[in-house]
């Protein structure tokens, strides 16, 4: 328990100091640029959408597909870590359990090539 | 000690309350938030109980890629609140039910309850042993549960294949240059050489 | 107050217990979204996961965290495969209230 806190305690000082950073640029900026707004500036500003409008239909099923695909190799990549700390002491074994892994997950992958799936068209 | 109490009431708070505005949230773009919000605190509260990678991965995975699929999911179809137009009635003793079951069990939890004696004897491995929770994880998934594995393995396959197979359109008609296809041509494919009397046609 | 700040077992069984009322109420009292069903959802398996590590850590056994690994690949799998299916269904029906939905009984 307190190594954890111990070991942790690097992690708060790095988001304190980070928070103190970010806050401090943010309410410098604030206190001492000139302000001068008039409506013109204040509208959202959003690159390549009209910001007063319908948001369905702009994002396309395609970034959708991207994203789940995103999620699989996500996943596929968590399993490796512990696997790449442990590898000396697992043996042959768990290596070639995750080799089996890693052909299961490229099947997926060689199907979803074939299907264009990762085509942009 | 207070340090360690303090953070679990923080995290835990923090959890409970963003589920809670994860759920009554008007706008679904902000239960989405909530939820990434949520997922933070409970890694949070992973971390507190020593399971590091664990809390990492939920990190990972679930603010990094699944709470981002419910954003593009919310924002691509953009669900708006509705009215029911009929009320099933025993839809809502569900919770009352299963909120009473928890609520007796809270109170066997909090009334002096604990573990029988043998159930420390029961240890799979040690804590003890100084490795860390990545190494302690990684000695057991691959070999031990390796079947799991395998099946964890089989399980993403057939979400990749059944996202695309939901998803996918019919792939429109294209008309792509394949650089290979024209330098393969041979010309008597291509080319046809009449010999076309004159005043018959071909 | 010693007491309390204390952090025992019971108390993450507590915060998992209530995560997964929460959860539950979701389901059945939000009905008219799904997307913020398969949030619920999310929820519930948080709930889950913070049972199975809070017994894996106080019973000093591994189990626990090994089956949190494969909780979390069921459910982002599941999020995947639900989140399609609405895709796919709102891409024909223009709609993803529940309601809706009886269609797909077919």
């Amino acid at each position: 328990m307190q190594t954890l806190l111990r070991e942790y305690f690097c992690l708060v000082v790095f988001f304190g100091i980070s928070l103190f950073i970010s806050s401090f640029m943010v309410l410098l900026a604030f206190l001492r640029a000139k302000q001068n707004p008039y409506p013109e500036k204040l509208t959202p500003y959003e690159c390549g959408f009209d910001p007063f409008d319908d948001m369905s239909h702009k994002f396309d099923v395609r970034f959708y597909l991207v994203a789940i695909l995103f999620i699989i190799f996500d996943i596929e990549v968590a399993f490796l870590f512990p696997w790449a700390i442990s590898l000396g002491e697992i043996g042959v074994f768990g290596f070639v359990s995750m080799m089996v892994f890693l052909g299961i997950l490229t099947v997926g992958f060689l199907y979803e090539w074939k299907k264009g799936a990762l085509d942009w068209e | 000690m207070v340090i360690f109490g303090m953070m679990f009431y923080l995290f835990a708070g923090l959890t409970l309350l963003s589920a809670f505005l994860t759920l009554i949230a008007r706008a679904p773009v902000h239960s989405a938030l909530w939820l990434i919000f949520m997922f933070l605190n409970g890694a949070g509260l992973f971390v507190l109980l020593g399971s590091e990678l664990l809390a990492m991965i939920f990190v990972i995975v679930y603010v990094g890629a699944v709470a981002v699929l419910f954003l593009f999911v919310v924002m691509m179809i953009k669900p708006q609140r509705e009215v029911l137009k009929k009320e099933i009635k025993w839809y809502k003793r569900i919770p009352v039910l299963i909120g009473i079951f928890f609520g007796s069990e809270m109170v066997f939890i909090l009334g002096g309850w604990s573990f029988v004696p043998v159930a420390s004897t029961l240890d799979q491995l040690p804590s003890r042993v100084q490795i860390s929770n990545t190494t302690a994880i990684g000695n057991i998934l691959y070999t031990h549960y390796a079947v799991l594995f395998e099946i964890a393995g089989f399980i993403l396959l057939g979400a990749m294949v059944g996202a695309i197979v939901l998803t996918k359109r019919a792939p429109k008609e294209r008309y792509r240059q394949k650089m290979s296809d024209q330098v393969l041509e041979k010309k008597k494919n291509r080319i046809k050489i009449c010999h076309v009397d004159i005043r018959k046609g071909v | 107050m010693n007491q309390l700040l204390t952090i025992g077992l019971s108390h993450y069984l507590c915060v998992g217990g209530l995560l997964f009322i929460i959860g539950i109420m979701g389901i059945c009292l939000n009905r008219t979204n799904v997307i913020l069903m398969l949030m619920a959802v999310e929820v519930i398996l948080l709930a889950v996961s913070l049972n199975f590590i809070a017994f894996s850590a106080f019973l000093f056994d591994l189990m626990g965290q090994v089956f949190v690994f494969f909780v979390l690949t069921v459910g982002a799998a599941e999020t995947a495969i639900g989140l399609a299916i609405l895709v796919a269904f709102f891409r024909n029906q223009g709609t993803v209230s529940v309601q809706d939905m009886e269609k797909l009984k077919g």
